[in-house]
């Protein structure tokens, strides 16, 4: 999926446009509230994050901070929040692309899960 | 080869800068991406850890042939129990904290998972030193 074919799916607004589009175009969705466990997950695979995209109700600086750490470009708030000057500074500094949609994670997830959209694929866990 | 990072306790704004900067110096060694991605984990969370109860603080990058060593070292109330802050879901965060998207109580396990090898030393009322050793495949 392009950036600008997730903007339509999601009704979406783009507020900074900084990545360039993966080869492969976006193919995975990661929706996570906490950063830790954004963390935690980036850990558990192997995955090239670039395809990835970012769903969450956070949007605050520490969230661009986080995708730059592990590589996603790509950060959809949720329910029309918008991020203040200082995160949108940080995501342009960062090259990370920042759009808000209007809708819920829930319902976000199911239209992007429809459009066979994949979740992050985890490795075995070897705690 | 050998870098130095201050962490500034309380520093929200800033934290990630950092860790972010070591992520460049790897990437610029041409140093694995699965490696990388696992250093990154393991220097943010600690750094997080500085900037939200320490006073200050700083990250030590030590990178030899077959390894990278990150020390995150910083002046603060300490940890009175080291056992119980790994338990996954143990946090005395803030709720500030918690708005900023940490204080899961997920900190220290993340970095446990993240390092090939993590040691911590903590003295209360002083300061907390953790160690975390990367091997390089």
């Amino acid at each position: 999926m392009t950036k600008k074919e997730l903007q339509k799916t999601l009704s979406a607004e783009t507020i900074f446009d900084g990545a360039i589009e993966p080869e492969t175009g976006y193919d995975t969705v990661c929706a996570c509230d906490m950063m830790s466990e954004l963390l935690a997950i980036m850990n558990r695979t192997s995955q090239r994050n670039r395809g990835i995209i970012l769903l969450t109700g956070l949007a605050n600086p520490q969230v661009i901070r986080t995708s730059e750490l592990v590589d996603i470009r790509l950060i959809v708030f949720l329910r029309d929040k918008k991020p203040t000057p200082e995160t949108v500074a940080l995501a342009r500094k960062c090259g990370i692309t920042i759009m808000s949609t209007p809708h819920t994670m829930y319902k976000s997830c199911g239209i992007l899960h429809e459009m066979k959209l994949n979740d992050v694929q985890l490795e075995t866990n070897s705690d | 080869m050998h870098f130095e990072y201050p962490v500034q306790g309380g520093n929200f704004s800033g934290a990630g800068d950092a860790s972010s900067r070591i992520k460049n110096v790897l990437k610029q060694l041409g140093i694995s991406y699965d490696t990388i991605k696992r250093v990154a984990i393991a220097s943010y969370e600690s750094e997080m850890n500085i900037v939200a109860y320490a006073t200050k603080g700083k990250l030590l990058v030590d990178i030899d042939p077959g390894e990278v060593n990150i020390t995150a070292t910083d002046v603060g109330p300490g940890i009175p129990d080291i056992e119980k802050a790994l338990q996954e879901g143990y946090s005395t965060a803030t709720p500030f904290i918690r708005e900023m998207g940490f204080g899961a109580g997920m900190g220290l396990a993340n970095i446990k998972k993240a390092a090939d090898n993590m040691i911590i030393e903590s003295v209360v009322g002083e300061g907390t030193t953790v160690k975390m050793k990367f091997w390089l495949s």
